[in-house]
C-alpha cells in the first residue's frame, strides 16, 4: 500500500498509476489543515476554488432541509476528497463537515484540472472515484428508502468497515466508529432513539460489539446477511478484502 | 443534558432499553418519543403482522417516568 492516503485510494479503486502519475498527483501545492470536529468545510451554495483532500479523520456530506432536519448523505475518510464535484461544478449541491478532529489538504481546482490534462490516466482514476461515489449513493438510496432501520444500520457498517479495510485502517473486524447515535441517525433517516435500539439489537444477535468510538465486528458472515450488502458496487481492487 | 430510557412493550413482550440516550431536556425527550416510536412500532407492524399493541415509556436517571405513549393497531379481514 501506498504511504498517500490518495495515491491509495485511488490504487484502491483498481487503476494502477504509474511513477510519473503519481508523482504528478503529489506534487499539486496542497494546504495543509487542522480541523476540530464537527466544523464546516464548506457549504451548500458556496463556490470554492478548491477541493479538500481527507487525509486523517472523519467528515460527512450532509444536506438540512429548511425546517432543520439533517441527511447525511455520506461518510468520508482518509483518502477521500468528497468535493472533487466543486472542480467542475461552480456552485457546491452540498455541504461538508467534520465528524471529528481531521487533517484536511485543501488543493486548488487549477491544479486538479492542470494534472487531468496531462495524465489522462489521473483524469480516468478521478473520475472513477466520483462514479463510484454515485454508486455508493445509490446503495443509501436504498437504505433510506426501502430498507429496515436493522438491515440499512448493518449495511451502512459493513460499507464502512470494507472502506476502513481498503485503506488500511481495519483490523481484522475492528476500527474506529467515528459516528454518533445521532449522526447514524441522520444518514439513515431515522431518529436516535430508534439508532440506540437498532443498535442493541444488533448487539444482542452477537453481530457486532461497539466500545466507544471503536467497533468490533463479532459475525462478520450474519451482518452482511442482515445488511444485505454485496461489495460490488465499491469497485475495489481487492475483492478479497471485500469479502473476508 | 440527561439521560433518557426508553422501554419498549410489544404485546406480551417487554424489551426494556438498558442504556440511554443523552437528550437535551423533556422537550427533546419529548421529540424523540413522537419520532421513534410510531416508526418502531411501523417496523414491527410490518415483520409480524396483522394485530399488535404498542406501548413505549420514557424514564429519566432516577428510574421516574416521564412520559409514555401508546398505539395500536387491528387489521380485520372482512
Amino acid at each position: 500500500m501506498h504511504d498517500h492516503p490518495l495515491i491509495r485510494k485511488l490504487e484502491s479503486q483498481g487503476l494502477r498509476l504509474t511513477d510519473e502519475e503519481q508523482s504528478a498527483l503529489l506534487a499539486m501545492p496542497m494546504q495543509v489543515e487542522s480541523l476540530r470536529a464537527d466544523q464546516d468545510i464548506v457549504r451548500e451554495g458556496d463556490r470554492p476554488t478548491r477541493s479538500c483532500l481527507i487525509l486523517e479523520g472523519y467528515a460527512a456530506m450532509y444536506k438540512v432541509t429548511p425546517t432543520g432536519k439533517r441527511q447525511i448523505v455520506a461518510f468520508h475518510l482518509a483518502g477521500d476528497i468528497p468535493d472533487l464535484q466543486s472542480s467542475q461544478l461552480e456552485v457546491l449541491d452540498t455541504s461538508l463537515g467534520t465528524l471529528t478532529a481531521a487533517k484536511v489538504a485543501f488543493i486548488r481546482h487549477e491544479a486538479i484540472n492542470e494534472v487531468c490534462e496531462r495524465h489522462y490516466r489521473v483524469a480516468r482514476a478521478l473520475w472513477r472515484q466520483t462514479l463510484i461515489d454515485a454508486a455508493i449513493f445509490r446503495e443509501w438510496v436504498v437504505n433510506v428508502g426501502r430498507r429496515e432501520a436493522l438491515n440499512a444500520l448493518a449495511h451502512v457498517m459493513c460499507e464502512f468497515v470494507v472502506r476502513m479495510r481498503a485503506m488500511g485502517l481495519a483490523e481484522d473486524h475492528q476500527c474506529d466508529l467515528p459516528m454518533t447515535q445521532a449522526e447514524l441517525g441522520d444518514a439513515l433517516g431515522i431518529s436516535t432513539v430508534h439508532v440506540n435500539r437498532t443498535l442493541m439489537e444488533l448487539r444482542a444477535a452477537g453481530l457486532l460489539r461497539l466500545t466507544g468510538a471503536r467497533l468490533t465486528v463479532l459475525d462478520w458472515d450474519r451482518l452482511r446477511e442482515v445488511g444485505e450488502f454485496d461489495p460490488t458496487y465499491l469497485h475495489l481492487d481487492n475483492k478479497q478484502a471485500a469479502a473476508s | 443534558v440527561t439521560r433518557y430510557f426508553f422501554d419498549l412493550r410489544d404485546g406480551d413482550e417487554f424489551s426494556p432499553d438498558d442504556e440511554g440516550t443523552e437528550l437535551d431536556g423533556v422537550e427533546a425527550a419529548r421529540a424523540e418519543m413522537i419520532a421513534a416510536f410510531p416508526a418502531i412500532a411501523a417496523q414491527r407492524i410490518r415483520d409480524n403482522g396483522s394485530r399488535a399493541e404498542f406501548e413505549m415509556t420514557a424514564r429519566d436517571e432516577a428510574g421516574n417516568e416521564v412520559m409514555r405513549a401508546s398505539r395500536s393497531f387491528i387489521l380485520t379481514q372482512v
